[in-house]
């Protein structure tokens, strides 16, 4: 399955990073393949484009702030989780996720 | 600023006593402050508590990463300080937190270098290689080393 994913946190110094970790970690360990775009305090970082939306099969914001340029994911159906989900068990939120499919 | 300027050995303790998390973060504040990276034990104390009640910080396995982004931050700075014993923290899996990563990052950013590497950082504590060695580490020269080599 190919993923989007958008994480940002109030600071965007840490748990943003953290989650993008995880949510790359467990995708791997679950045979799907992620794009993770953050927003932190370094700005948008490793955008998604309209080619990896074309190609996407399920979108996961873990996020406990607004997502710049959400406009792009109008057509999507995007399943939110709190920042703090990605970092505590990633596996989880992406299973999660995908069972909703 | 080069790779080692976020943290050297007087930024980091080991066997710290405390008995709680305030206790534990009033430790790096003030460890922070005289090392002379931030303006204000009690700004940057007030900051990492302000950020704690927003959401726990404490990400597991014993393990937390309180945070705090304000002007009076002198010197982007990591402090580390590990607990001789843990302290309740309302962490993500409700285990006691031992081992505390602290970030003193300044409102007013010259540069992102100093950004970039806390990323790093972020990112290889989801490494459990690399939180067992910080986690297993006895003497500050270890800790230093670990951390720091994730930066080259």
């Amino acid at each position: 399955m190919n993923i989007v994913a958008v994480t940002a946190c109030p600071a965007g110094v840490a748990h943003t990073y953290m989650a993008k970790k995880g949510l790359e970690k467990a995708a791997k360990k679950l045979g799907h393949k992620i794009k993770v775009e953050t927003q932190g305090s370094m700005g948008i970082e490793n955008e998604i484009k309209v080619k990896d939306l074309e190609k996407a099969d399920l979108v996961i914001f873990a996020v406990d702030t607004k997502v710049e340029k959400a406009n792009r994911f109008d057509d999507k159906t995007i399943h939110e989780v709190p920042v703090a989900a990605a970092v505590k068990n990633a596996t989880k939120v992406i299973e999660d996720a995908t069972a909703k499919l | 600023m080069n790779n080692s300027e976020l943290i050297n050995e007087s930024l980091i303790a080991l066997n710290v006593r405390a008995k709680t998390k305030d206790e534990a973060l009033k430790k790096v504040a003030n460890i922070a402050f005289n090392a002379g990276r931030v303006k204000s034990a009690k700004n940057y104390l007030d900051g990492l508590m302000e950020r704690e009640n927003t959401s726990t910080t404490g990400f597991g396995g014993g393990i937390a990463i309180p945070h705090a982004k304000i002007d009076e931050v002198l010197k982007p700075t990591i402090t580390v300080i590990k607990l001789k014993e843990a302290v309740e923290w309302k962490a993500m899996d409700d285990k006691p937190v031992q081992l505390l990563i602290a970030l003193a990052i300044p409102t007013k950013q010259e540069g992102t270098l100093h950004l970039k590497l806390l990323a790093k950082l972020s990112e290889n504590l989801m490494e459990e290689e690399f939180t067992d060695s910080l986690l297993s580490a006895n003497t500050e020269n270890e800790i230093y080393q670990t951390i720091t080599s994730i930066f080259e």
